[in-house]
């Protein structure tokens, strides 16, 4: 359920901000920072509220703690532009790897300020690193389906 | 020199990157799975390096202004979550959602570059008391983050996670030169 959470989390701060600052156009800051902003207050202020909806949340308190770090850190994948980024699908891969790598951080780097910021660039550097890679294969494949005929 | 100052700052955060995922695969190295995904994870990062567009934009002077602009994002930061004791994310969400109106007040060059660039301030001001023992590292690590953003001018523009990247050079470098000093 604690995974659950944190890659749901994940996805949906990249998606959110990216929805935010582009569809919405809010600019990639105001995006990132409002909505981490209204996350972080209704999670450290309201979680009293927020507990009761919960189901089995309440085993794990420190994800209350951990949501808004998780949300704000994926939002910085969400903050990129509709160049480099135009697929929700790649935004939901790139907020998965973030999580992955979330749930696995060092702790070496624990309270490192931009260490969140790392993991969601190579989040997002490895998702359209797949994305390049999955469409060459599918175009050899293509390719010699083409060439046998 | 554009040149050459996208290439130290692609190596700074090549190097960074590399780092931070080799730490994560040594502590994980038993659990198989872990181990896999962060192994493939790097594998796609060094990769797509090489494919990472360079632009070709002049520096200005006003560019130098954004090291000033990233230290009050880390000023503000850290003492909005120290000194009047705010969860760190919301200190940095009140700082970069009230740099992010900059723009709405001027249309100049400077306005445009002053959310970001506070912002990515604000990342800096995120660091832990145990890393940031005192003002004057955080001053310190704003001041070389701000460097490096303004040499990575032409580099990961429009990539998400630049600025923090860019956080954590500055947090990174002045902790080590700390450590080899004191």
């Amino acid at each position: 359920m604690y995974s659950f959470i944190i890659i749901l989390t994940g996805i949906l701060g990249a998606v959110l901000t990216y929805f935010v600052s582009t569809e919405l156009k809010q600019g990639p800051v105001r995006a990132s920072a409002g909505l981490s902003l209204i996350v972080a207050i209704c999670f450290y202020y309201y979680a009293d509220i927020i507990e009761l909806f919960s189901l089995s949340v309440d085993s794990q308190p420190e994800i209350m703690h951990e949501i808004p770090l998780v949300f704000i850190g994926a939002s910085f994948i969400g903050m990129a532009s509709s160049e480099v980024l135009h697929s929700y699908i790649l935004l939901f891969v790139s907020g998965l790897i973030f999580s992955i790598i979330y749930l696995n951080t060092s702790r070496f780097f624990n309270g490192y300020g931009g260490a969140l910021g790392t993991a969601a660039c190579i989040s997002l550097i490895a998702s359209l690193s797949l994305m390049i890679y999955t469409k060459r294969a599918k175009e050899k494949v293509k390719n010699r389906a083409q060439n046998k005929f | 020199m554009k040149k050459t100052a996208s290439t130290i700052s692609l190596f700074v955060v090549a190097l960074l990157q590399i780092v931070f995922l080799s730490t994560i695969l040594f502590e994980k190295i038993s659990n198989p799975f872990v181990s896999f995904s962060i192994a493939l994870v790097t594998l796609l990062t060094v990769l797509f390096w090489r494919k990472i567009p360079h632009k070709d934009q002049d520096h200005f002077r006003e560019d130098v202004w954004l090291i000033p602009f990233v230290i009050i994002g880390a000023i503000c930061t850290y003492l909005l979550s120290n000194e009047l004791d705010l969860e760190t994310v919301i200190a940095a969400g009140i700082t970069g959602f009230t740099a992010s109106y900059a723009p709405n007040i001027s249309k100049s060059y400077l306005a445009k570059q002053f959310p970001a660039a506070v912002y990515c301030g604000s990342f800096v001001g995120m660091t832990a008391p145990h890393i940031a023992p005192d003002f004057n590292f955080i001053l310190a690590a704003a001041l070389v983050a701000g460097i490096i953003l303004v040499i990575s001018k032409n580099i990961f523009h429009g990539y998400g996670g630049k600025l923090g990247s860019v956080a954590f050079g500055g947090v990174v470098l002045v902790s080590f030169i700390f450590y080899l000093v004191y």
